[in-house]
């Protein structure tokens, strides 16, 4: 008895719950079990695996090497490949000790921003960081070596803060005198963010173990591929209680992650947000400015700070600054109170010149998830094409770029629309024949020529679209490969008597394209590619080094293609066009320069005044390749149908978004082109 | 001599040798001649607008029968040593009888057939059609081993006289192909239309037009085929009537759906319109805005009318003409095909 307790008390001075612990390697091994029931792939648990979900779990935990050193390093190596052991007998000797340092050097980071926010920064000194270096990121030996690296750390962060993330307006051509006056409050701000980070764990609701548990359970579900991942009970309830059209006009729900990160998990239809075509689901909200005057930081407050001030201040305008999935940073301004219809949502254009063409935006595949057999983004489209016919156009340019899927169901109706019937995408999932799932309507809508144009952005239900037109030769695919991701999920409770074990979504299947082959890790690859700016960011599934493989399937499929095109023709003519072509050579130049410069890596100075250089140069080259209105095609003039003319009448802000939408359609070069490609498209059909 | 009426019209006589081969072989074509009876019957009710439940019955008797007859043939002995002609029998039968059952996938590859079509329907078409290949084959396996088998045995296999009941079954053959042909031109048509009317059900502008798109097609490749097929011994009456369905659906596809999908658009414009014109605060509202809201209502109101007339239309002469379709192909088969009972 004497020994159990002495055991007990020995945890209770770490400061560690026994309960908490235990529950977390119960959980582990329950995670497990449903991974291994579900996941496409027969996995198990090897020291491979072992080590994959170490590696992954520090690197959640501790990026930079800005809590742990490497002392704490040291001994968690002792379990590099024990960790599947642990899992399988349930066992948490790892998760323990983990939990025990991390929270030692949790509470010692404080010591570290204490230092840092009372000493003077001088910011006028030659002094630099090297971001390509593993070594500033490596962990410390030494905790005074940890203290400078804050230092240096703060210092990168208050710079990144002026001129990145624009705490200061034009603070590229302002004088340095005026921005170091800021350098108090931001650091006070960063170190309010970094308490908020540390009270997180500490003094989380649920209680630290649990908290901490969550993470070290995603690296574990993590471990079989980048789509399967763990939530937590309260991260579900979350996503239930997501902000929502019932809360606020603006049209998107936020969903907060695990850590604190706040993303956007959804677009109404319609709505501010869907119609200003620069918010995607999965994009990190960073903060959100209301009404001009109160800036709410989610690096730095919950969501639910962010629920009381939006209904405190009821803002009539809100500004979000966005992290998109590729590392670019964006802002946008949404305004509230703007009348839309929910079954009038999809954007058209026609584009009049030699050729009438038709132009169709769609930044999602939407649907009504809740309720089964309602009409979603298919039927809409389907009445646009419509409303185009009468239109008598020759051609039709469907812009699927920045569409990061939705319903699957969805994307397979709209495949309907465009070809007879027959299968557009195969299905399998684990232990089960393949499947092809087909478009359910016989006929079509639309039989003449169609462009498809995609980017890296474009993933999921859009390309398992895209790749079936391919695949059927029905559209010519213009642009830059897409994202590669063929694989679907499920959610599945870890134990199915009681939710309060939390839940995993499993990758528990995969797509084939009607070729048998699969886009997955490749993307779909245009028949025409035109270089696009987010070549410059490694964003696909193939960066995924457990990314699940790219084979083929063997199923009994029929379909009947259309005659083949001459792709090779398309895109001699669309290279010659862009090679003559100022602004694209000027938008290439631009690519190139950034691609080829070290913006974003490399040593980077701490000096305000060669930042500012940096920064300057760095915005001049960002200036270049979003500059607006810097270019108006004169191939064709973008014009409303004649539903929507008499629509944009009668409302002030449909009018007022009509022109701005008619506008960007005029000026970018990517559909100006697809316009080029459609026509000749048209020549050769018609000789 | 002795002589024995077999399967396929033949008339067998044998050597001195041959004696008990004949009696082997009538014991089999005892079975066929039973099946063959029962089969008459089973379309005797359909062809003269018997009841379901007659049909039916009339039906689970003919499986029965060949039930029986399989095990008859399955437990027969060799013949010196020979299966092969058993054999090709029993396999016959079988075929026969999973058809009649419609029991397809046991003989047909039902993943190819799912694959190839584009509903249960058309897959219930391929599956009969896939069956109809196989039976055939199996007809002609078993006609080869029956000569072998007579061959082998001193048998002489002589063409002997038509009975009534092969008579009449020839004749049903004929006016069930010809009406069959007719039939699939119709119900590709038809199918199509009740798509249609189920996607106007559910506003589904997509499947509405998807759909109406597809009834073109087949109502104008149908009308098409009609042009070739002649009438039947002087009877058009069934072509004349299917060719009047085909114009129906034909019209309907062509130029009233329209009508359908332009109320589903302008119903959409219109409450965009109404919600704009409803934002505007009373006494900002402008006699333009006015105006064209009213002209909104006016459209709106139009397009409703248009859509009651059209629907009213169609149900009338949807129903007018389906009805004499019917009538047409009851009176057809009732006409052509041969009354009688087998036994």
């Amino acid at each position: 008895m004497l020994k159990w307790l002495a055991f007990f008390l020995a945890f209770c001075s770490a400061g560690l719950s026994l309960a908490q612990l235990s529950e977390v390697g119960d959980r582990s091994k329950k995670l497990f079990d449903v991974i291994q029931l579900y996941h496409f792939n027969d996995v198990d648990l090897n020291d491979s695996t072992s080590s994959f979900i170490f590696d992954r779990f520090l690197e959640e935990m501790d990026p930079s090497g800005m809590i742990f050193l490497q002392e704490d390093i040291t001994k968690l190596s002792a379990f590099r490949y024990k960790i599947d052991d642990e899992i399988k007998g349930k066992k948490v000797e790892f998760f323990a000790l983990f939990a025990d340092l991390f929270k030692e050097r949790l509470l010692e980071s404080r010591t570290y921003h204490d230092q840092v926010s009372a000493m003077k920064l001088d910011f006028l000194k030659e002094e630099s960081v090297d971001l390509d270096d593993d070594a500033f990121f490596a962990y410390c030996e030494t905790k005074e070596q940890l203290s400078e690296k804050w230092r240096l750390w703060t210092k990168y962060s208050i710079l990144e803060e002026i001129f990145d993330y624009e705490y200061v307006d034009s603070a590229d051509s302002a004088p340095v005198d005026s921005l170091l006056q800021y350098v108090d409050e931001i650091r006070a701000s960063i170190f309010e963010g970094e308490e908020y980070y540390i009270k997180g764990f500490l003094e989380n609701p649920i209680g630290y173990e649990a908290h901490l548990g969550t993470f070290y359970l995603n690296a574990i579900a993590n471990s079989f591929d980048p789509h399967t991942t763990y939530f937590s009970p309260v991260e579900k309830e979350k996503f239930e209680d997501e902000l929502s059209r019932g809360n606020f006009e603006f049209g998107f729900s936020l969903q907060e992650k695990e850590g604190g990160k706040v993303e956007v998990s959804g677009l109404i239809p319609g709505s501010p947000a869907w119609n200003c075509n620069e918010i995607n689901v999965g994009d990190q909200v960073l903060s959100i400015v209301l009404d001009g005057k109160k800036k709410v930081d989610l690096r730095k407050k919950s969501l639910e700070d962010l629920q009381i001030q939006m209904y405190n201040l009821n803002p009539e305008k809100v500004v979000l600054n966005l992290l998109k999935q590729n590392g670019v940073s964006k802002q946008v301004e949404l305004g509230k109170g703007e009348v839309y219809v929910e079954e009038d949502v999809i954007k058209s254009v026609i584009l009049e010149g030699d050729q009438k063409i038709g132009y169709i935006t769609l930044p999602d595949f939407y649907t009504d998830w809740d309720e089964e057999g309602t009409l979603g983004c298919a039927n809409d489209m389907a009445k646009v094409i419509v409303k185009l016919q009468k239109e008598n156009i020759d051609g039709l340019i469907l812009d699927l770029r920045n569409n990061g899927g939705g319903s699957l169901r969805e994307a397979i109706d709209l495949g309907g629309i465009f070809i007879d019937w027959g299968p557009l995408c195969v299905y399998k999932q684990r232990g089960t024949n393949p499947s092809s799932i087909k478009d359910m309507n016989r006929g079509s809508i639309y039989n003449g020529p169609l462009v498809i144009l995609v980017n890296g952005l474009s993933a999921s239900a859009s390309e398992i679209f895209s790749a079936s037109m391919q695949d059927y030769n029905r559209a010519v695919i213009v642009g830059s490969p897409t994202y590669g991701k063929a694989t679907g999920q499920s959610i599945y409770p870890l134990d199915v008597t009681t939710d309060k074990y939390g839940f995993v979504k499993v990758t528990n299947s995969k797509f084939y394209r009607v070729n048998k082959k699969t886009h997955q890790k490749l993307g779909v690859q245009p028949d025409v590619m035109i270089k696009d700016v987010f070549e410059l960011y490694d964003y696909s599934e193939s960066n995924h080094s457990n990314a699940l493989s790219n084979d083929s399937v063997v199923k009994k499929l029929y379909f009947t293609p259309g005659p083949a095109f001459q792709s090779q023709g398309l895109t001699a003519g669309s290279k010659s066009r862009l090679s003559i072509h100022e602004q694209f050579q000027h938008l290439m130049t631009v690519l190139d320069s950034i691609e080829n410069s070290s913006f974003g890596e490399g040593v980077v100075s701490l000096h305000i005044e060669r930042y500012q250089e940096r920064d300057r140069a760095f915005n001049q080259l960002l200036g270049n390749l979003f500059e607006e209105d810097s270019y108006q095609t004169s191939a064709f003039q973008a014009i409303n149908n004649q539903f929507d003319q008499k629509i944009i009448q009668l409302n002030e802000y449909r009018r007022k978004l009509n022109e701005e939408y008619l506008k960007n359609v005029q000026s970018d070069l990517y559909i100006e082109e697809s316009y080029f490609i459609l026509s000749d498209l048209i020549q050769m059909t018609t000789e | 001599m002795k002589t024995i009426i077999f399967s396929l019209f033949f008339v067998v006589s044998a050597g001195v040798y041959g004696q008990t081969a004949i009696d082997y072989m009538n014991k089999i074509n005892e079975q066929s001649s039973k099946i063959r009876s029962d089969f008459w019957d089973y379309t005797n009710a359909v062809a003269h607008g018997k009841s379901a439940r007659k049909v039916d019955k009339r039906r689970t008797e003919l499986i029965s029968t060949s039930q029986s007859a399989l095990r008859t043939v399955q437990n027969m002995k060799a013949f010196s040593g020979s299966t092969e002609y058993r054999d090709s029998v029993a396999s016959y039968l079988q075929i026969n009888l999973h058809i009649l059952k419609e029991d397809y996938a046991k003989i047909v590859d039902m993943e190819e057939i799912a694959e190839r079509s584009y509903d249960d329907m058309e897959a219930y078409i391929l599956a009969q059609e896939a069956a109809k290949e196989k039976i055939n084959a199996a007809g002609d396996m078993l006609q080869e081993e029956e000569k072998k088998f007579a061959e082998a045995n001193n048998v002489q296999l002589i063409e002997g006289e038509e009975t009534k009941l092969a008579a009449n079954m020839k004749k049903a053959s004929e006016v069930y192909a010809y009406y069959n042909e007719i039939y699939l031109i119709f119900f590709k048509s038809y199918i199509q239309e009740k798509y249609l009317l189920e996607a106007i059900g559910r506003n589904d502008v997509s499947a509405i037009e998807q759909n109406k798109s597809a009834l073109t097609t087949t109502a104008n490749e149908g009308l098409g085929k009609l042009k070739a097929i002649k009438s039947y011994a002087g009877d058009n009456t069934i072509l004349m009537a299917t060719k009047e369905v085909l114009s129906f659906y034909k019209d309907e596809a062509e130029n009233k759906i329209a009508i359908i999908t332009d109320y589903y658009l302008k119903t959409e414009n219109f409450n965009t319109i109404k919600a704009s014109f409803d934002q505007i605060k009373e006494k900002n509202r402008t006699q333009d805005d006015v105006d064209k809201y009213n002209n909104a209502v006016n459209e709106m109101n139009d397009a409703v009318n248009k859509l009651n007339e059209t629907n009213a239309q169609l149900d009338k002469e949807r129903a007018d003409k389906l009805e004499a379709y019917n009538k047409a192909v009851a009176k057809f088969t009732d006409k052509h095909v041969p009354k009688g009972k087998a036994k």
